[in-house]
């Protein structure tokens, strides 16, 4: 058995991308609770290596491991894949939740001051990283016949928001990926979900730079109890581009 | 148990639930749902036969109170009752289920172009006025108690419309309007108002349809109840938005494409009458 048995996911293993932080340091944290095997997969080795000690300190008789990792490239998420399975012999999950605001930290652009690099930062990391990590885990999880697959998107996956441009795109873009993919693999019991959260507190928020901060913004593990669920439903149902939001705020 | 144990297992004791269309289908589950998870519950429908039935599954399923009360969404007067009724017995209201609602009146799929004015008006006085009837008359106890958790059963139907159901399509969509704007209204009033939008379930509602068969992929109405439960005890801070919950192996495209020339027709989805 790895992983922690004890929790509703004990002998599963799951991969989370941006697991170092904001939502995917928060469904981490959850899913190590539940008993997980889980590898914080995030950019920054410090961070990670931080993270996976916390965790399993914070957890005895949990599995964790961090991996350093650029979801852009292609080799780094290939081996992120190959370590993972090396370590736990299985990926049942993947939560692929790397995301960035903006590629030039600081400030809000309009479409039009917007550079090429600032728009593939943003592209590169929210969308192609989705689709390198969730194409790394597919084979594994077409070979056991089983894998549960929940990608980030946002409520800006859904309508465009004023200086949001790259961002927006991307959300878009996840989800119009997960749905090609849901339909490509359920034959094969994978299961893809995409989840559309309004406003997180997250650091992710400090790409904004200084300006106003929204009154009402769900917790980080509002998100992650909600993963944890979506990861829990029977095999033969699944709930479909879901948004999560703060009750106060105004839709 | 220990005192903890109980209260995870029971997330809604002390609660009380009314559930419109409870006397089958998708209301019926959340009556026996909403039994297991502690609360007392109310069971609404026009036909005290069957609402029996439900009684008898809450019954087994719980210990909290009950009560079913014979009466019609689509009537004011009904829904006034109702209220009364139920402040009467157990002197609050912290859960509305409004799940009544009816594919066809009469007559089996119609065209638009086909459909009779009666036909028409039925099914939208039982999914549309009757929610904003049932709606309308839990919110002076809930806006009182300055805290309460109402969830309107839509549909996939609510998000697209099918061929040979402007009808139900029209009152699903509706529902979803209702739900935002009094979501909108009583937000800050401790009131949370959330919709659901479940794909084809296993329920009578199929019947309505014949001789059209029923989708080929449905899911079991507990699938639906666990999703109600799930938003109904969610932390008071969040919400779901309009979740849609489908049968995994229910083809996208096919679930959410018009049925073409000889298809199967009538994709709407929830129960009961």
């Amino acid at each position: 058995m790895i992983g922690n048995g004890a929790g509703r996911l004990g002998g599963q293993a799951a991969i989370i991308t941006g697991g170092a932080s904001g939502i995917g340091l928060a469904v981490a944290t959850r899913l190590v609770r539940d008993g997980a095997a889980v590898a914080v997969a995030d950019l920054s080795p410090e961070r990670t290596r931080q993270t996976a000690e916390g965790l399993e300190a914070a957890h005895p008789g949990a599995s964790v491991i961090g991996l350093a990792v650029d979801v852009r490239r292609e080799d780094q998420v290939e081996a992120m894949k190959d370590r993972a399975l090396e370590v736990f012999g299985r990926i049942d999950i993947l939560v692929a939740s790397a995301g960035i605001l903006r590629g030039v930290p600081g400030k809000p652009q309009t479409l039009a001051d917007t550079s090429a690099e600032a728009w593939d930062a943003v592209i590169e990391t929210n969308l192609t990283g989705m689709f390198l990590a969730n194409r790394a885990v597919l084979p594994v999880m077409q070979k056991q016949r089983r894998g549960n697959i929940i990608n980030l998107s946002s409520t800006s996956g859904r309508r465009g928001i004023a200086y949001d441009s790259a961002y927006c795109a991307s959300k878009f873009g996840v989800i119009g990926l997960s749905e090609s993919l849901a339909e490509e693999v359920r034959p094969y019991g994978i299961r893809v979900q995409a989840v559309l959260p309004e406003i997180v507190d997250t650091p992710i928020l400090a790409q904004n730079g200084p300006i106003f901060r929204p009154p009402d913004m769900l917790s980080a593990e509002r998100v992650a109890d909600f993963v944890a669920y979506l990861l829990g439903l029977p095999d033969d149902t699944w709930i479909l581009n879901p948004v999560i939001a703060p009750s106060r705020a105004r839709r | 148990m220990h005192p903890s144990e109980a209260a995870a297992d029971r997330p809604l004791a002390d609660r009380v639930a009314i559930v419109t269309g409870g006397s089958s289908g998708i209301g019926r589950a959340a009556c026996v749902a909403l039994a297991r998870a502690g609360a007392s519950v109310v069971a609404i429908g026009r036909s005290a036969p069957r609402l029996e039935e439900t009684i008898e599954q809450v019954r087994r399923a719980g210990e909290g109170g009950l009560l079913s009360l014979a009466l019609d969404v689509g009537r004011e007067e009904d829904m006034a009752r109702m209220a009364e009724r139920v402040l009467e017995r157990f002197g609050r209201i912290d859960i509305l289920v409004a799940s009544a609602g009816i594919l066809r009146n009469r007559s089996g799929p119609r065209t638009a172009t086909e459909l009779t004015l009666d036909d028409w008006n039925a099914i939208i006085r039982t999914n549309l006025r009757g929610t904003f009837l049932s709606n309308r008359a839990v919110l002076p106890a809930m806006l009182r108690q300055r805290s309460g958790d109402i969830i309107n059963v839509s549909s996939t139907s609510g998000l697209r419309g099918f061929a040979y159901d402007a009808a139900y399509c029209a009152s699903k969509f509706g529902i979803l309007g209702l739900s935002e704007a009094l979501a909108d209204e009583v937000r800050r009033s401790g009131i949370r108002v959330q919709a659901i939008c479940p794909g084809p379930a296993a329920t009578a509602m199929w019947d309505q349809n014949l001789p059209v068969p029923p989708p080929e992929q449905t899911m079991p109405v507990e699938r639906v109840a666990d999703l109600l439960l799930y938003v109904l005890t969610l932390p008071r801070d969040t919400v779901l938005h309009n979740p849609v919950i489908v049968p995994l192996r229910s083809h996208r495209r096919q679930a959410f494409r018009a049925p073409g020339p000889g298809a199967a027709v009538g994709r709407g989805e929830e129960p009961v009458a």
